[in-house]
């Protein structure tokens, strides 16, 4: 099939969450159903090692402006559809939520993510106010200015410590990342010689595209839809720091030292790499962010985790998490890719956990 | 001029002072992509806007910032109106004061399908390999190549050990040093890539001869001779005159190689020449009558004759020494911009010299 193609399968997936949800009644899961089926394929299929044949940026850009602006669209038909259908049940909106919860997790972060490192002014603003289906329109900047630079050491708030479970870090990252995000622009103001509660805060912008989302949400939704419309982006952002834990979790680097391959963890089952824009596939993103997704290469060599998609039901159950997947997973990673200094620190961070030294 | 035209985006012009250099910078594109492709030794690092390598100070024009330069720069460089060229947009042509802005322009890398045709064992671990290419490659002496085998993602960085060629060479060669468990070395030690077809980037890197006719003072570590290798056989194509010292630091006598090449570079250079191995573990009851220590020990006895006529040093070799030769020839007195490195461990593009 044409990689161009492939690429369709996301917003596909929102389109199934949007019919069930503009269907109403019990299909208002069926954007959560696409978990375990995806999740399955995602198992069943082998790794994927094939670099895309794609060389169209604008081409390959169409799925991914689609997902981002879905992603927020979907939030506006759920407020209407709760709105207008006063017989829904409790537990068929909680399903509306959670769907979205999902979807804004599977298909919008990897879209907005790929859309806010462009150039582009537009493509660029579409993934940052795309971000809002995951309450979040500040991560682009602690993003690129923190954990770009810090990944995989002991300063990146992305990078769960050895023994830190999915629940621990799902809280604390999203908070950290808005606090360096905050830092950074105020910093950034301070920097100019302005106050850093001066009107050029980007802070006041991010807090205007909220308004004007939740003024929209409300009018078309009501207090319900509003309140449906707030679970789903919160069960959305626990999740984003779900996917974002199976990027890097436990992963060692020295503060500064140059970002190589290993420091990512690959997901390369097909349906992980297609749905999420090759993002479970990023090591070459983290060595030059301007490379496009569709031109990342798997990496044969690496330790490979299970597909992403699987990582997500285990990773909620911490002891099968970390005694069947992350400690095997990084017992071979130390030996085989750790230099000396990332095995001492290694060895640290083992014992710190509680762990035992499988180091050689 | 039509009428569709006012919305039609138009190229800009950089000018950088005061070399005078000029290019134009496409819609779309940022002036770090437009210098690059120029062939321009642009610094640079992530292209993103999140390290500060490319930052130089605006004198002219205007521009629009894609992220928010505060978060990269410091106040003071915002307040000399430094931009970042990775992430700015044009609104008018503009200057950039780049005072040692590199003004040659070097060969823009491309992809090439590479064979290794041949290895020959140099010392215990060092190799000397001969890759054909399927199209002529023109690169600068003291400039790399990337190798990459298909079941490792991360490609292999090794300096060419010859001198270019007028049109560029089909055939390259290389010193490639057996690295302990590692994975690339391995396999091509233990001779499976011999005939295998491999990926080839080049040419790359920005260690290449400046200008000058001051002395040269030449230091090398274990394979890190290519680059030297390459820059002082074709300084003798080109007839260069420059007095040079060349260190070579080697564990033993033994790990000592292309004697004989150095020794005819010797013989044909135009200017006083003078080696310096110097040996770092060779057993002190051996005859070794040379230099012990290691190499940077050796630089202040044998260079204090060129100290005061400002010096040009090239460095090729592992960051440690690197970075106590650097040391050493600073203390001496070298300008900092006349010192220049390979370093294995090259940081400007976060990739590994093996």
């Amino acid at each position: 099939m044409n990689d161009y193609i492939k690429f369709y399968l996301a917003p596909l997936v929102q389109v199934v969450g949007a019919v069930g949800i503009y269907v109403g009644g019990n299909y208002m899961w069926a954007g959560l159903a696409t978990l375990p089926v995806l999740a399955i394929l995602d198992t069943i299929l082998p790794d994927n090692f094939e670099k895309r044949k794609m060389n169209n940026r604008l081409l390959a850009d169409i799925p991914l402006v689609i997902s981002a602006l879905l992603g927020i669209a979907l939030l506006f038909l759920l407020a209407w559809k709760i709105n207008v259908t006063p017989d829904l049940t409790t537990l068929q909106m909680v399903g509306g939520a959670l769907s979205l919860g999902w979807l804004s997790t599977v298909v919008s972060l990897p879209a907005t993510h790929e859309l806010f490192h462009e150039i582009n002014p537009i493509r660029k603003a579409i993934g940052i106010v795309g971000q809002l289906a995951f309450f979040d329109v500040t991560r682009h900047i602690s993003h690129n200015n923190g954990h770009h630079l810090d990944v995989a050491s002991s300063l990146d708030y992305d990078t769960a410590k050895r023994g830190e479970n999915i629940y621990k870090f799902a809280v604390e990252t999203g908070w950290q990342n808005h606090k360096e995000s905050f830092k950074l622009e105020a910093n950034a103001l301070k920097k100019r010689g302005k106050n850093a509660w001066s009107l050029s805060n980007y802070m006041y912008k991010a807090l205007l595209i909220l308004v004007f989302f939740y003024v929209g949400v409300y009018y078309i939704g009501g207090e319900t839809g509003l309140l449906y419309v707030l679970l789903a982006q919160a069960v959305a952002r626990l999740w984003i720091e779900g996917l974002n834990y199976f990027q890097h979790c436990g992963l060692i680097r020295v503060n500064h030292a140059p970002i190589l391959h290993y420091h990512v963890w690959n997901h390369l089952k097909p349906i992980s790499r297609i749905i999420t824009f090759e993002i479970t596939n990023h090591c070459d993103h983290h060595q030059d962010a301007f490379m496009p997704y569709y031109e990342m290469t798997p990496d044969k060599d690496s330790v490979r985790l299970p597909g992403a998609l699987t990582c997500f039901a285990i990773a909620l159950i911490p002891p099968i998490w970390f005694n069947f997947i992350l400690k095997p997973a990084l017992k071979e990673w130390d030996n085989r890719f750790a230099n000396d200094e990332e095995k001492k620190l290694a060895r640290a961070a083992n014992k710190a956990a509680g762990w035992e030294d499988w180091i050689k | 001029m039509g009428i569709f035209d006012i919305f039609k985006a138009k190229s800009k012009k950089v000018t950088i002072t005061p070399s005078g250099v000029n290019f134009m910078v496409s819609p779309g594109q940022t002036i770090l992509e437009a210098g690059l492709a120029e062939g321009y030794a642009m610094p640079h690092s992530c292209k993103v806007g999140t390290c500060g390598e490319c930052k130089a100070p605006m004198v002219e024009g205007k521009i629009k910032e894609l992220i928010n330069f505060g978060y990269v720069l410091e106040a003071e460089e915002l307040q000399n109106d430094y931009i970042l060229p990775c992430r700015a947009s044009m609104k008018t042509d503009i200057v950039l004061d780049i005072p040692n802005f590199e003004l040659k322009r070097l060969h823009p890398p491309q992809d090439f399908m590479g064979t290794i045709e041949k290895t020959i064992d140099l010392t215990e671990d060092i190799k000397r390999v001969v890759i054909s290419l399927d199209k002529e490659m023109e690169f600068d002496a003291g400039q790399y190549v990337e190798l990459q085998v298909e079941s490792i993602v991360e490609p292999r960085s090794y300096s060419f050990a010859m001198k270019p060629v007028l049109n560029g060479s089909k055939q390259i060669e290389l010193f490639i040093r057996k690295v302990p468990n590692g994975k690339f070395t391995g396999l091509l030690f233990d001779g499976l890539l011999e005939n295998k077809q491999i990926k080839v980037k080049g040419p790359l890197g920005n260690f290449w001869l400046r200008e000058g006719d001051t002395p040269l003072i030449c230091i090398g570590g274990g394979s890190g001779l290519a680059p030297l290798i390459s820059i002082l056989e074709d300084c003798i194509a080109k007839s260069i005159k420059r007095d040079c010292i060349m260190f070579f630091g080697a564990r033993s006598e033994k790990d000592l190689y292309v004697l004989n090449q150095i020794k005819e570079i010797e013989q044909k250079w135009q200017g006083s020449f003078q080696f310096v191995p110097v040996l770092s573990d060779e057993p002190e009851d051996n005859n070794w009558a040379g230099e012990r220590g290691f190499v940077h020990t050796a630089i202040e006895k044998y260079t204090k004759k060129y100290i005061n006529l400002n010096p040009h040093v090239y460095l090729c070799g592992p960051p440690v020494m690197i970075d106590a030769a650097t040391k050493v020839g600073i203390d001496l007195g070298i300008l900092k911009e006349n010192i220049h490195a390979d370093n294995f461990f090259d940081l400007s593009n976060k990739k590994v010299k093996s």
